[in-house]
Formats: C-alpha cells, structure tokens, sequence
C-alpha cells in the first residue's frame, strides 16, 4: 500500500512540476492542467483501441501532441488576455478546464473507460514487496522525466532562458530573451509533462472526462507543498503527497482522505508559504 | 410644440415666439429633470415589472417563466455575494459554495426539525453562514489573491466531504428530502425578489459608506490602506460576512424551493462557486447591478443553448467565461462605463 503510495507519486510528480514549471515561468496557475492529462489519456485510449498501440509507447505520442496542444492554449488564449485582475489567469484557465471537460464530455460521455492490456494485472515482486507492473513502469518513466527535465533546464540554452524568465523577467528580456516565445515553450513543456503522465498512466487509472478536475486539484497541493515555482521541490512533494494520501486512507477513512490533502493544503499555505522545502533554485 | 404654434395668433407674431421660447426653456428644465430622475424611474419600472410578472406572464408558460425567473435572481444572489467580496473588497473566492451548502443545510434542520417559520429559518441559515465565514476568514485573510482564492476552494471541498461523511446530520450522499416551504411558486419569487432587491439596497449603502470606500481601499493596494491605517483584516472580514450572509440566503432559499439535498449539489464549485464568478464577470466586477445583468444573460444564454443542443449547459458557461475574460473583462457594465467615459471627454473641450 505504501509503496504502491510512492509509486502514483509519480504521476504527482509530473503533474506538479508541469504546473509549478508554469508559474514559475508566467506566474499562471494553470487550472486546466488535470484536463490536460485528460486529454493524454483518451488520446492513449484511442490509440489503444483503433490501433493496439501499447500505452507507453503512445508516451511518445501524446508528448509531442500534448506539447502542441500547451502552445496553442498559451498563443490562442492566455496570451491574449489582460490581466484585469491578478486571478484573471486562475479564472481563464478553470473556463477552459471546463470547456475541455464538457466538450469531451459531449463527444464520448461520461462513461468510464480503461486500457486493458496483457500485463495489467501483472505484479513483480522486489524485495519482498509486490508492485503492480504498469505502476512501477508509468513510475519509472516519470522518474526518467523528471531527470531529463531537469538536466535540460540546467544546461540546455533553452533551460537557462526559461530560469532566466523565472528569476527576473524584465532583465531577461533585456538580455535579449524573446520572452513570449520561451513563455509559450514553457508552456508546451508544462502540458507536455501532463501529457506523458496522462498516457503512461492511462492504463492504471479509469478515465472519464471529470479526473482532469481531480488532478488539477492534486497538482495544486503539490505545488503549493513543494513552494511555488520550485521544481525539485514539486518532486518530493508529489511523492511526499501521494505517501500522506495512502497513510491518510489506513488510517483514518477513504472518503475523507482528500479532506486531509486540503487541510495539509491549507496549513502549508498559511505556515509555510515558500513551500515545506523553503526557496530553492528552479 | 405643434399645439402651441397652432394656437397662437398670426399678427402676435412677438409674443408666440415668446411663448414658444418659454415652453422651450421649461421642457428643457423638465428634460434635465427627468434625465436626474430617469434612472430612479427606470429602476422603479423595473421592479414593478418584476414584482407583477407571475401575473402578466402568459398562462400556459407561467410555470416556466417563473421558474427562470428564479433561476436569474438566485444567480443575481449569488454573483452579489460574489460581487461585494470579490468586485469591492477585491478578496476573489472560489469557495462561496461552501455557504450555499451550509446554508441549505441548517435551513433544512431549521424548517423541519424545529418546524420554525421558513423565513425566519432562512434569516437563521443565513447568520449560520456569516458566522462560519468568521474563523474562516481570520485564518484565510493571512493569504492573499490567488492563494486566497485557492484556500477558499479548498475549503468549500472540505466543507463537502465533512456533508457527506457526517450522515446523522445530513443523510450523506442519498440526500435530504422534505416538504417544499412555500406551496406556491409565485410565492416562491416574491420571496426571493425581495431578498434580491434588499441584497441590492444593502450592497449598495455598504459600498457608499465609509468601509465602502476602505473595500475600494484595500482592493486597490492592501499595503497602502494599510499604511494609511485601515485594518484590513477587519473590513475584508465585514465584507465576507455580508458577502457570506446573501450566499447563506441564497443556499436557503434553493433549500426551501428545491425540498432536495444533495451534498454534490449544493456544495458543487461549479454549480455555485463558479456560477457566481461568471454571473459578475459577465455584468462586471464591483458594479452594483453587474451580477444582475449577468444572470440574466447567463440563465437565458444557457436555456437556449440546452434548447437547441440538448446538454451542455456547462460549456457554456465555460464558453462564456473565457469569451469575456479575454474580451471584455471588465464586464458589460464597465465596457457601458468606459464607452460613457470617453464620449464625454470627447465632448467636454479640454
């Protein structure tokens, strides 16, 4: 139970620095982020079903989609809004959380839907302890990701212009950044992560159109656990949370498990509003 | 005018001029009068027309009518207990629907289980909201914008996961079912219009008054009211309580219309926290009247939308918000403000 815990922090993991990644960047929270992941897993569905494409391997299809999909949302929408009001952002993206949902919604019900494949049922035993294998995988993928992203913010030029934005825009722009080109990468980026979380765990999860609005919800606490625009912080706390949940549902009860991730989202917030992990570096 | 000239004499030629010149100068008096008074008189034309609709409405549609009608004002409530929270006092929620369900709840407690009045069961379900707002809002208030706003989300979800777990109290996800307050629908209405139109005249003394202008205050820049000696803790906490009273009535008043409870329903975010938001974005934020005007377009866009599509009554919502987010968000009413604005510079010689 525990380890099956950390094992969905990845999907935490990578829901939570797509997002953190974007406020980070633009100051955006992004509350379309779950619908995002949504869109990943039906994409994995379809590609499933019409052409038997295993769903990890539709990760590298629903990435680039995904990846697509972020810009056109940053250029077509978010782009062109003022901002009236600083939660302007916050209400443009929960309108189109809700356009995604509805419309998917519209398309192909609400009807609960799941990828089937040979080893879903399929458990590895690792010392002592069995995993389910589509859960160790969808895990081991974000933890591949995750590092990847992070050595490219590092050393990548692209990176070092996406951290620069972050830590102080204006001087970017001054050093000759093309700021809304690198907003809009970032972007991309953020729901591409989204987007390769939603397909390699498309065969863990039921997927309906309403679990983009459960995700978003999660990315949310993580975030705000891990300190806004933090991204190694956004890691642990994607795993910290998923292990808080998991002890949450033992031993107190699974229907207020999800009270006790907004009351820890609560608390953080008033208590420790850089985050549990303080200020680090992006 | 025509009268006028009609009536004068030919060879008096001096003294119609005269005449005509005075009735002029009176209807120009009467004019100005009348462009001072018109506003008050529109506004009188409109409650009245509002007040008589179960009478003038057509028969066979009464029902109908009503029932959007209803469906108008208790989004008008709801987006003014947005609206003076969020449009005056600048503390943007995502969380009202917390109010709305508590508030349902203890009405339905009230009118069943002590059988008390349903207008004094909802006045009580009302103070049981603005006096949960309180603890809420001296912890929340510490965070400000959009952790505000998130905080407040969260707290409407916990407050429904605590109304479906805690089955004594609320029958938990089967729901609450009871007998309607009001047998009549009209009734219903008047009810509802009148709280309304008093949510309207409060919010707009409030607003006038001195914590008015230190909502405006602190929305603007919190550190400079601050500085300027405004406890802001304590005027974002006036303006929530008011702000959680008129959503408390609202969630009673669905209670006593509806007779059913559900805590998915009437703690949903996107029922009411988000409902509350469009209305006053679509008519415009701290505009007295823009949460009215926003329900009306909201409701009637949504019904003709269900009506040629069948569903999706939430795209349009979302539709809409995102439209006037990008496009107007200053809402109907601030776009008509700045319109008026700028033709009156244009007129005015500087």
């Amino acid at each position: 139970m525990l380890v099956n815990g950390i094992l969905l922090g990845g999907l935490y993991c990578l829901l939570g620095i797509g997002m953190t990644l974007i406020f980070g960047v633009m100051r955006i929270i992004n509350a379309c982020h779950g619908d995002l992941l949504m869109i990943a897993m039906y994409l994995a569905f379809f590609l499933f079903t019409a052409t038997r494409l295993d769903p990890f391997v539709s990760i590298l299809v629903a990435t680039p989609a995904l990846f697509a999909i972020g810009c056109g949302i940053y250029g077509g929408l978010i782009r062109r809004m003022r901002r009236e009001f600083e939660e302007s952002s916050l209400i443009l993206t929960w309108g189109i959380a809700l356009v995604l949902e509805n419309l998917f919604t519209l398309a192909f019900s609400a009807d609960y839907r799941s990828i089937v494949t040979r080893y879903s049922t399929n458990t590895v035993t690792l010392a002592g302890i069995s995993l389910s294998v589509p859960m160790a995988m969808s895990f081991a993928v974000a933890i591949l990701l995750t590092t990847a992203l992070y050595w490219f913010l590092l050393r990548s030029n692209l990176g070092r212009a996406i951290r620069a934005i972050a830590e102080n825009r204006p001087a970017a722009q001054l050093m000759g950044i093309n700021v809304e080109r690198v907003q809009m990468i970032s972007y991309g980026i953020g729901a591409a992560l989204a987007g390769a979380a939603g397909a390699a765990f498309s065969s863990v999860f039921y997927m309906f159109p309403a679990i983009g609005g459960l995700f978003t919800v999660k990315a949310f606490e993580v975030i705000v656990l891990g300190g806004l625009g933090n991204v190694v912080g956004a890691f642990f706390a994607g795993i910290l949370l998923a292990v808080a949940e998991s002890l949450g549902a033992i031993f107190i009860s699974s229907g207020l498990k999800d009270a006790v991730g907004f009351l820890i989202f609560v608390l953080v917030l008033i208590f420790r509003p850089a985050g549990l992990f303080g200020r680090g570096r992006l | 005018m025509p009268q006028e000239r009609n009536n004068a004499a030919e060879p008096e030629r001096g003294a119609s001029a005269q005449a005509l010149f005075g009735a002029v100068t009176r209807m120009r008096e009467f004019a100005a009068l009348g462009g001072l008074l018109a506003p008050w008189l529109v506004l009188a034309l409109l409650i009245l027309a509002a007040a008589t609709l179960p009478f003038w409405s057509a028969a066979q549609y009464r029902d109908y009518i009503l029932d959007l009608a209803i469906l108008v004002l208790l989004s008008a409530l709801g987006g003014m207990s947005f609206n003076l929270l969020g449009g005056y006092a600048g503390q943007i929620s995502f969380g009202q629907a917390a109010f709305f369900g508590i508030s349902a709840y203890a009405f339905a407690l009230l009118f069943q289980q002590l059988a008390l009045n349903p207008l004094a069961a909802m006045f009580l379900a009302g103070v049981v909201s603005a006096v949960v707002c309180v603890p809420v809002g001296l912890i929340l208030f510490r965070l400000r914008g959009a952790y505000f706003a998130l905080s407040m989300l969260a707290f409407a979800e916990i407050t429904r996961l605590v109304a479906q777990e805690w089955t004594s109290l609320t029958n938990g996800a089967a729901g609450l079912l009871f007998s309607s307050a009001f047998s009549d629908k009209a009734t219903s209405y008047w009810v509802l219009l009148i709280i309304v139109i008093g949510s309207v005249a409060v919010t707009s003394l409030l607003v006038q008054s001195k914590p008015g202008a230190y909502f405006l205050a602190i929305r603007e820049d919190q550190d400079a009211a601050e500085a300027l000696g405004i406890d802001s803790t304590r005027y974002k906490l006036m303006a929530f309580t008011v702000s959680a009273f008129m959503m408390g009535l609202a969630g009673a008043f669905y209670a006593s219309y509806f007779a059913y409870l559900e805590p998915n329903v009437v703690f949903s975010s996107v029922n009411f926290s988000l409902n509350v938001i469009i209305v006053t974005l679509i008519g415009g934020m701290g505009r007295l009247l823009g949460p009215v005007i926003g329900a009306a377009i909201l409701v009637l866009t949504t019904e003709l939308f269900v009506h040629a599509f069948g569903q999706g009554n939430v795209l349009m919502s979302g539709l809409l918000l995102i439209l006037f987010m990008l496009f107007m968000p200053e809402g109907l009413l601030g776009k008509l403000q700045k319109e008026i604005d700028r033709r009156r510079s244009l007129r005015r010689p500087v």
